[in-house]
């Protein structure tokens, strides 16, 4: 008896299998769109990684070769929301072209073709200058380590998205494509100056700007443009909340910088949060203290606070402290993790440092690593011989501003160090023999934030001031010329904001 | 007459000092600097050749290889200079290795004597002496071919060089699993980052009794370092009334005709999957 049943079973289960086999299998086609030629299209591609996240936030990472221009990923679960993204890297693990997919994608039993906009994780740096960018795929002596983009002196440069950036100049917003770096559309009347910072609405290509004007709302694809408030200035802006929920606009207002020099912590800070789609609502008091940074994620809201050293949940949410990380100057989000980058002190014989620490955004898993020693080379100016140095320890090394790659295999970091050095003199007849001298240095730093190694540094700007040096035996002296792949190729420069694409920041 | 048997003596000698100097076996540090450069000797043939032999180098090796173009970025606009003035001598490229930072100087050379003469020479930049050499002649208009490259750098490079490594680390969410890579068991998590031989694809394949068996391959760069991150979920439906023959038999003896309930109660199995391919365009 229990033998027929099975048998039926069986044969019943047969007819099922063959009928399911009757229906298509659907399947997932990834098309890696690149620039299509010149240096901005990546090369060196040996394996593709490709990142599937579920719905429970999990991501699997299948690895594969590229076999000519093809791969596969593996398979994944019908009928299960995913989210995708996409690594290329070298033969060496060098990451070298990234893309993701923002939407949700549902595998069903269609065949799907997506196509992923690819790049590499080019840094963009706004200074006084023109925007300048770094190509991290290079070695940092390769010509093409370094460039700029053409017609964008004095702005600051955000990217949008994977395909554009948004440069700032003036009042006006003008779309760069990432592709080859050329202006796409028409320039946007913000009708406010004095940009400082910009954050993108999450999934839409409406971004926020902070400006010596106010906060506005720019839709970069219509070019309609909407005050969302006037005053107070906001001096760092970031965006929270969901699609469902509505999105938040937080200005930080009256920026903490930390300490530089002999300077102490003053000033205070306000949070305020605008709604973005209901702008009736007034605005709230979100957080009050002595801030230097905000950034957001969802219904959280980080700040950084300097003087303290401490970076907290400004919003209710749990843990409220976050990290202490001495001289917390600048955050970034990138995937799941807060990126904080703050300063080590000065210790005997050596300078300051600047320490990098990531949290997850739950608050579990803290990491933190601390740089190298900071010091800067003062030669003697009429030294033909160049055997008068001083290697100049940073009393203070502060972070102005931080971008973490995609997949944070690098920092990149805008430094600024501070030192004074006192007049040395000679102890048996009392002249002086090198005058007093304040240094102030602005680096560009690639690091590695696993192992706090400095992959790459330029030396944005080296400002030395000679105090009563006129009766000084050595009385000239200056910052050692940058050389190799430590000088800045636009020439030297003050960068204020430096971001990734594809990254956080 | 004499033309030829020159020619016939030149090809004579430069096959045979594929094999006449060096001693490749030595066995320096595999990550060491080491800077190609070119000379050619009035020839323009071979195009390109020192780029190749650097592309080659860094696919093949761990070294750290500066290129001809890197090399003058750091000496400066009078490499080229120097090179001439050096006329191929040892201690003279030495120099020139040196001040970049190198610790060997590969030259490529490129001169014809009727045939293209193709020369590398491996320079020691502490000892400033030849420490290998190799020389072939190539057909007017020949090119070598890539395999050709490779065997010439095989020649003149330690084959310690060419053996190169990787490291995958395997984080799982559990302790005790069972981990394979490869199809060799590497024991229970937690484990050690694995040094395995790259460039090389393995499967990873990690069990544990009640959770569903991870899987992967990966592809092993060298010098790369690979992070898996394992997360082992706890099998769904275990019990034996969730199974879907079970479920099968139940709509058979129940609903007798319950062939169709059956079919969307197992059609959220795990098994329904579906591919993820691409192509890069």
């Amino acid at each position: 008896m229990g033998r027929k049943v099975h048998a039926a079973v069986l044969v019943v289960s047969a007819g099922l299998v063959s009928a399911c086999g009757t229906e298509s299998t659907g399947g997932i086609e990834l098309v890696l769109s690149l620039p299509s030629s010149g240096d901005l299209r990546p090369t060196g591609m040996a394996t593709v990684a490709v990142g599937i996240t579920q719905a429970d936030g999990v991501e699997n990472i299948s690895t594969t070769p590229l076999d000519g221009m093809r791969f596969d990923a593996g398979d994944v679960a019908l009928d299960e929301p995913i989210r995708l993204r996409v690594e290329l890297r070298d033969n060496t693990s060098r990451l070298v072209a990234f893309g993701l997919v923002e939407e949700t994608i549902l595998p069903d039993r269609t065949q799907q073709t997506i196509t992923i906009p690819v790049r590499k994780p080019i840094i963009y740096v706004s200074s006084e200058r023109t925007v300048g960018t770094l190509d991290p795929t290079y070695d940092g002596l390769d010509p093409k380590f370094q460039g700029t983009i053409g017609n964008t002196t004095a702005s600051i440069a955000f990217p949008i998205d994977g395909t554009e950036l948004a440069v700032v100049t003036g009042t006006t917003l003008q779309r760069i494509a990432t592709a080859d770096h050329k202006p796409v559309g028409n320039a946007i009347d913000l009708k406010v100056t004095g940009a400082t910072d910009a954050a993108r609405i999450p999934g839409q290509r409406r971004i926020v700007v902070a400006a010596a004007g106010g906060l506005v709302l720019v839709d970069v694809d219509t070019g309609e443009v909407r005050s969302l408030a006037t005053a107070p200035k906001p001096d760092r802006v970031a965006i929270g909340g969901t699609a469902e929920t509505g999105f938040t606009a937080y200005a930080l207002i009256g920026r903490v910088a930390p300490v530089t020099g002999a300077g102490t912590c003053t000033g205070s800070s306000m949070v305020l949060g605008y709604s973005i789609d209901q702008p009736t609502e007034l605005p709230v008091m979100v957080a009050t203290g002595q801030l230097s940074d905000i950034e957001a994620s969802g219904d959280a809201v980080f700040g950084a606070n300097p003087c303290n050293g401490s970076v907290t949940r400004l919003d209710a949410g749990m843990p409220r402290l976050m990290f202490t990380v001495t001289g917390a100057g600048a955050l970034a989000i990138e995937g799941s993790r807060l990126w904080i980058a703050g300063s080590a002190a000065r210790a005997t014989g050596q300078g300051a440092r600047i320490r990098i620490a990531s949290v997850r955004l739950d608050g579990t898993d803290p990491q933190d690593v601390t740089l190298a020693p900071k010091a800067e080379v003062m030669t003697y100016d009429f030294d033909s011989q160049n055997e008068l140095s001083l290697n100049i320890h940073a009393d203070t090394l502060v972070p102005i501003d931080l971008a973490v790659l995609p997949g944070a295999q690098y920092v990149a970091l805008i430094t600024r160090m501070d030192s004074h050095r006192a007049a040395r003199f000679d102890p048996s007849t009392g002249s002086k023999v090198i005058p007093e001298m304040n240094a102030t240095v602005h680096d560009l730093v690639l690091a590695d934030p696993q192992t706090g190694a400095i992959s790459q540094r330029i030396r944005a700007r080296c400002v030395l001031t000679l105090i009563a040096k006129t009766n000084a035996e050595f009385a000239d002296w200056s910052c050692i010329t940058a050389s190799g792949a430590e000088s800045p190729v636009a020439g030297e420069s003050t960068p204020t904001t430096i971001g990734a694409l594809y990254g956080g920041r | 007459m004499r033309a030829i048997a020159t020619r016939t003596l030149v090809i004579a000698l430069c096959l045979l000092s594929v094999i006449a100097i060096g001693d490749a076996s030595a066995d320096p540090g595999p990550k060491r600097k080491v800077v190609v450069l070119e000379y050619r000797a009035g020839s323009s043939a071979l195009p390109g050749i020192a780029d190749r032999v650097v592309s080659a180098l860094s696919k093949q090796t761990s070294l750290g290889i500066l290129g001809p173009d890197q090399t003058r970025v750091v000496y400066g606009d009078q490499l080229d200079g120097s090179l001439v003035k050096c006329a191929g001598e040892a201690e003279c490229l030495a120099k020139i290795g040196k001040k970049v930072g190198a610790a060997e100087v590969i030259l490529v050379g490129v001169s014809e004597l009727g045939d293209v003469i193709l020369t590398m020479q491996r320079i020691d930049v502490e000892s400033k002496s030849v420490s290998a050499r190799i020389a072939d002649s190539l057909a007017e208009g020949a090119a070598p071919s890539d395999a050709q490259v490779d065997a010439y750098l095989q020649k003149l490079l330690p084959p310690t060089d060419f053996l190169r490594y990787g490291v995958i680390d395997i984080v799982a969410n559990l302790s005790g699993a069972a981990v394979t890579v490869g199809g060799e068991s590497r024991g229970l998590t937690p484990i050690q980052p694995l040094k395995l031989p790259a460039p090389a694809t393995y499967d990873i394949r990690i069990v544990k009794e009640g959770y569903v068996p991870y899987t992967t391959k990966v592809a092993l760069p060298p010098d790369g370092e690979i992070k898996v991150e394992a997360q082992l979920s706890m099998r769904g439906g275990e019990s034996w009334y969730q199974r879907w023959y079970v479920l099968a038999a139940a709509g058979v003896l129940v609903a007798g005709a319950g062939g169709t309930a059956i079919y969307f109660a197992t059609r959220s199995e795990p098994s329904d999957r579906v591919g993820i391919t691409g192509v890069v365009q």
